[in-house]
């Protein structure tokens, strides 16, 4: 890329992060919980007891927790029951999900982005991350649904910020490529950087920023792999099932050191593909967030 | 003189490309690997012996197949994993389809 368009590349960048006005906000709840977390001195009842200071945070948790994608037995009733049933990490993304599911649900300045459907792949690609870490990477189960959910969140924001992003929609639909690739030939810039940048300036953790930085790129990185390793393979395995990316019209590929980090067997995408769609017959509760 | 045939996965060092340069090869064509075609298409085949029965081998199978295949109209028949993807991906679904369909 020339000086002069890559200088240009970086002041768009600069101008719609700094353009706060456009760019959806977080509650306040969500900006202490990051703050909180960061802090070695914080603990999983003080997290407890801020969501539950939010009456319609915890609503929207209780509602999750309490759908049949977890399938317990008995209602769970209070924040604090749900993290000693999930973990605190488990619940602490699921806040944040839930709030930035809440702060996209409005149409955008590219007028054939269907956020519904964007949300779909999205929840698809959380729950195939999740059962992804849960078979070939269970010290990142954690991380996986929420970098799942996520990964494409730039997508969002250039779509609902940026009325050039429509020459990328409409490019990636002529020549039948994928987004990314589409975005870099209109934009100078795809959705992962977009997405990194706004998980940055809404402080999220850093697994996260990277797993939506590299999630398309994991070769780039040698970081979080493991996380951004089933994001990456998981986004594959929904697109293939049906649940395809915004703007997308081409497979996204999988990385080959990938596949063989995580040593994947035919096998095991069959599975893989069986406890996703499981999985998403039993998220309506996801889905239905981004409707309300 | 012109062009020389390798195959995929060979590394094209600089030396090699100095040789090649030197015996006047200007082109080069890359040989697709043929290993990954022959074990995709083995597992195809392994796969595809649940739908020899024509009862269950009906036309909104063959209609999935057909969206299947248009959906990764960009993956050359060379790449291994991805092949893997499509044909587990393939068994997945018909087998939902004809399980939906009372079929199985």
């Amino acid at each position: 890329m020339a000086k002069q368009e890559a200088e240009d590349v970086e002041q768009t960048l600069e101008d719609l992060m700094s353009n706060a006005g456009d760019l959806p906000t977080l509650p306040t709840v969500i900006i202490k919980i990051n703050k909180m977390t960061a802090s070695p001195q914080t603990n999983a009842a003080d997290v407890g007891r801020l969501i539950s200071n939010d009456p319609s945070l915890s609503a929207k948790i209780l509602k999750l927790v309490n759908s049949a994608y977890y399938g317990f037995p008995r209602k769970v009733t209070s924040v604090t029951k749900a993290i000693v049933l999930l973990g605190f990490n488990k619940v602490k993304n699921m806040a944040l999900s839930a709030s930035v599911v809440d702060a996209f649900k409005h149409t955008g300045k590219v007028s054939s982005f269907d956020f519904a459907k964007f949300w779909e792949h999205s929840v698809a690609a959380g729950i195939a991350s999740e059962a992804v870490a849960k078979s070939l990477a269970p010290q990142c189960v954690d991380d996986a649904f929420v970098g799942g959910l996520l990964h494409d969140i730039g997508k969002a924001v250039v779509a609902g910020c940026m009325e050039k992003s429509q020459l990328a929609f409409d490019l990636a639909e002529k020549k039948k490529c994928t987004f990314e690739v589409a975005a870099v030939e209109t934009i100078g810039f795809d959705h992962a950087k977009v997405g990194a940048l706004l998980a940055e300036h809404w402080n999220f953790p850093e697994t996260l920023v990277r797993t939506i930085r590299y999630a398309p790129y994991p070769d780039r990185t040698r970081q979080h792999r493991d996380v951004i390793g089933c994001v990456h393979l998981a986004n594959v395995i929904v697109s293939a099932l049906g649940f395809r990316g915004a703007g997308d019209f081409a497979m996204p590929v999988v990385s080959n050191s990938i596949w063989e980090e995580l040593k994947v067997t035919p096998e095991s995408i069959a599975a893989l593909c069986e406890e996703t769609l499981k999985g998403y017959a039993n998220a309506a509760a996801f889905i239905e967030l981004a409707k309300d | 003189m012109g062009r020389i045939l390798i195959n995929e996965g060979e590394q094209l060092t600089e030396a090699l490309i100095n040789v090649l340069k030197k015996r006047g090869f200007v082109e080069i064509e890359v040989r697709p690997d043929e290993s990954h075609r022959k074990e995709t298409e083995a597992l195809e085949r392994t796969v595809e012996k649940r739908y020899t029965d024509k009862v269950h081998y009906d036309a909104d199978v063959a209609k999935l197949k057909e969206e299947i295949a248009a959906r990764f109209h960009n993956i050359p028949d060379a790449d291994g994993p991805m092949q893997v993807i499509r044909v587990m991906t393939q068994k997945v679904l018909i087998d939902r389809l004809v399980k939906s369909k009372g079929l199985s």
